[in-house]
């Protein structure tokens, strides 16, 4: 399985923020799209997510040899910052999306996606307008888990999660990856480096996979700052 | 669609009932928590009583079926049965005035007007974006349950109307389909051109059958209408065949993704959340987005303001154009409704004499009603101003005060335009008719309007901030905002029925005018200890 994205193009009041840009992320990878504020990493996750509209080029699966377009289903992204109804408690939300979902297997209890998330028991019962932010980001995540989507896009993800809840979803993406593809747009360095299998560059409305680039090199962090000063197909 | 996501469909539609019940629920004991003395009832065990709160809920469920049931009813009556009665002789209101009524205004007219498919509705977001529901689902549940309550609901109405089970249940149908058919001509629209018709030339085109409708009536061509029970039996099976090639439409369509993105986002101005009635302009994109050498000269120009007068600036030099062009229309359609009663009144098709006049006089209350602004103004700027700034506590006592005061003098300024609207109505109103009355009259009556609408745009602007109705995301009101609510559209009710001289009214409309402008400033006092986020 591939998510190939072919020669979009997309551009806001004038200013073009994907330029013509192609790139294949393949299936059992974890990408980490870097690039500095504005460059178009949101803007691109929600290209693929089908929320924005690019002008030109198309982003399509390939399965079995076969491309097709993106579904609904295909797809499931984690913002930044979370988006979730703040006059439900945690419990009622899970119970209600795993029941809105209901092709999932259920033979999992509600509580048992908590414990995943090590998610206090009395904290599943206040209303998630008390929660903490980190809080929100790790049901956030718990939603996009359920759905179990294809494709996985992290916008910032763990920037608000504590080490040991930290740990865990790391090692559960790990885990996971085999089935999925992962992008995950950071600014976190030691994210990029501990979860990545590749690096890919946005830079100037272009995406660049940063080919033998030793992720765990001592040259990786002033790699990836020159890199990302400069113009694409400089370094 | 395959059987498994048919059967997603159906449950889902169930689910979706539960989530919103929850939420409102839980909305409501949140609130209640806040009370001064009834909040220490409420306990944080009460949250995870769920099947407690199921059986609350189920109140809930009631409470609103009869709730929007009664406000659909209730302005379905006004429009078929209290204007015609108002305006015309009993004895030429027939079945056939009904009829006709009812298709050219509820039926056609309503199709024409707006497509709720389109309206962004607090329910949008929960299932949208909080829920991840698919769109191609959620859309067509969205298009059942408005058109069951647009008109399966209607029953009692119609009925009342008709007084005949089978005619009422063909009419019901003709609805269904006019609905249906109504979705199928805007998705077809919104597929092939990628955006609507404008607002503007939606109402021009309903005008016609408005006129169509109420002057027909008048003019006697409908009273003589008979419906044989054959054809309304035909007219029932032809609606029911054409709604299911209409919602056979539905299920194909499957551009519902697009629709989403574009009308369901929060970032869509908006001035009312659609639990209480339609919002206005959604579609049309009314916020003025300029280029950033616009935006930096703007703040060069204004920087050495205060901050809630360069805020208010900004805000009407941003959002001026919608606002204008509501104001506009209101103004418009009053004129348009006030010219249509003058004439009907002088040709004699409306019974009102110059010894009978006064009697209506307090419909001119709807009048001043309908130019009020204080609410989805107070909307706009908690969805775009305020409650950013009270997130992250810029919002000083100070500040509240003076952008409260602020916003008041801008409101009350705006309402001069409106209130010489009221009162040229009224003089053209009474111009047009040929009635015989006094000028002093025809002033008190227009002080009275002006009066009721100061105190409406106060009262409104002093709910805002010492209730501050508004849960940050806008999918739930404070109960103690619904009950007054429900108040009001009572009230308004009530002054359809009253039959006394409004200029009677004149020094208490005026005193309460006044008090309400004191308690408006006193209310600037503590209004900063209750105007924060729920």
């Amino acid at each position: 399985m591939q998510l190939r994205i072919q020669k979009i193009y997309k551009q806001f009041n004038n200013r073009t923020v994907l330029n013509h840009t192609s790139c294949d992320f393949k299936e059992g990878l974890i990408y980490s799209i870097l690039g500095r504020n504005g460059a178009g990493k949101t803007t691109l996750f929600k290209c693929i997510n089908g929320e924005l509209i690019f002008e030109e080029g198309a982003v399509v699966l390939e399965e079995n040899g076969i491309c097709r377009p993106l579904t609904f289903e295909d797809v499931g992204i984690v913002s930044a910052s979370p988006v979730l109804p703040d006059f439900l408690t945690g419990y009622e939300f899970v119970h209600f999306f795993v029941k809105l979902d209901r092709e999932k297997d259920l033979s999992g209890s509600i509580n048992s996606y908590f414990d995943l998330m090590r998610i206090e028991e009395e904290d599943r019962h206040k209303l998630i307008k008390n929660y903490s932010y980190g809080m929100k980001n790790k049901l956030q995540l718990l939603c996009c888990l359920i759905r179990n989507p294809k494709i996985i896009l992290l916008d910032e993800p763990l920037s608000s999660f504590d080490i040991v809840v930290s740990h865990d979803i790391k090692e559960m993406l790990l885990h996971m990856k085999d089935q999925h593809i992962i992008l995950m747009a950071t600014h976190i360095m030691q994210l990029a480096q501990d979860m990545s299998d590749e690096i890919v560059l946005l830079r100037e409305g272009i995406l660049e996979v940063a080919k033998e680039l030793d992720l765990h090199g001592a040259e990786f962090e002033d790699y990836i700052i020159k890199a990302l000063k400069e113009k694409p197909g400089k370094e | 669609m395959d059987s498994s996501q048919k059967r997603q469909g159906n449950n889902n539609f169930l689910v979706y009932g539960e989530i919103y019940l929850a939420i409102q629920v839980n909305a409501f004991l949140y609130f209640m928590s806040k009370l001064p003395v009834l909040g220490k009832i409420v306990q944080n065990s009460w949250y995870s009583r769920y099947q407690l709160k199921k059986v609350w809920s189920l109140f809930s469920l009631a409470f609103g079926f009869i709730k929007s049931s009664l406000a659909n009813n209730i302005g379905t009556l006004a429009i078929l049965y209290i204007v015609p009665h108002l305006i015309m002789k009993d004895e030429k209101i027939t079945a056939g005035v009904y009829f006709i009524l009812f298709i050219l205004l509820k039926c056609i007219g309503g199709m024409v007007l707006d497509c709720e498919l389109f309206k962004a509705s607090a329910e949008d977001y929960t299932f949208l974006n909080h829920f991840m529901v698919n769109p191609v689902s959620y859309y067509r549940h969205k298009a059942l349950k408005n058109t069951f309550f647009s008109s399966v609901m209607l029953f009692p109405v119609i009925y009342f109307l008709f007084r005949d089970w089978k005619m009422t249940a063909s009419i019901v149908v003709f609805k269904i389909f006019c609905k249906l058919f109504g979705n199928v001509v805007y998705l077809s629209c919104y597929h092939k051109y990628g955006h609507l018709p404008s607002k503007r030339a939606r109402r021009l085109m309903v005008l016609p059958f408005i006129l169509l409708a109420y002057i027909g009536a008048l003019l006697g061509w409908y009273e003589n209408m008979q419906i044989p029970p054959v054809w309304m039996f035909v007219m029932g099976i032809a609606s029911a065949a054409l709604a299911l090639c209409c919602w056979i439409y539905h299920l194909r369509y499957t551009d519902y993704r697009r629709i989403a993105v574009k009308f369901a986002g929060q970032s869509a101005v908006s001035f009312q959340i659609a639990m209480k009635s339609g919002s206005i302009g959604e579609e049309e994109d009314g916020l003025l987005e300029s280029g950033w050498e616009q935006n930096r000269e703007f703040f060069n120009a204004h920087q050495n303001e205060t901050p809630e007068n360069y805020l208010e600036m900004a805000f009407f030099n941003r959002f001026g154009k919608i606002l204008r062009r509501e104001k506009r229309n209101k103004v418009l359609v009053q004129f348009l409704i006030g010219v249509v009663l003058g004439l009907g009144i002088r040709f004699g098709w409306i019974p009102v004499t110059s010894e009978t006049v006064l009697d209506y006089s307090p419909l001119l209350i709807a009048f001043a009603t309908s130019m009020t602004f204080a609410q989805h103004l107070m909307q706009i700027y908690f969805r775009n101003i305020d409650s950013h700034m009270l997130y992250h506590h810029i919002m000083t006592p100070e500040f509240i005060r003076n952008s409260m005061l602020k916003r008041y003098l801008n409101l009350l300024r705006g309402d001069l335009f409106s209130a010489a609207a009221i009162a040229a109505n009224i003089f053209l109103m009474m111009f047009l008719s040929g009635l015989s009355l006094p000028v002093g009259t025809v002033v008190k009556l227009s002080v009275v309007c002006i009066a009721y609408l100061i105190f409406w745009e106060t009262y409104e602007c002093i709910v805002y901030y010492t209730i501050q109705p508004y849960s940050v995301d806008m999918t739930a009101k404070s109960p103690l905002f619904k009950v007054l609510g429900c108040l009001e559209s009572i009230f308004y009710l009530l002054v359809l029925f009253v039959r006394r001289d409004l200029t009677a009214a004149l020094p208490w409309v005026c005193i309460i005018a006044a008090v309400s402008v004191v308690m408006f400033f006193m209310s600037r006092k503590f209004a900063p200890r209750l105007f924060r986020l729920r």
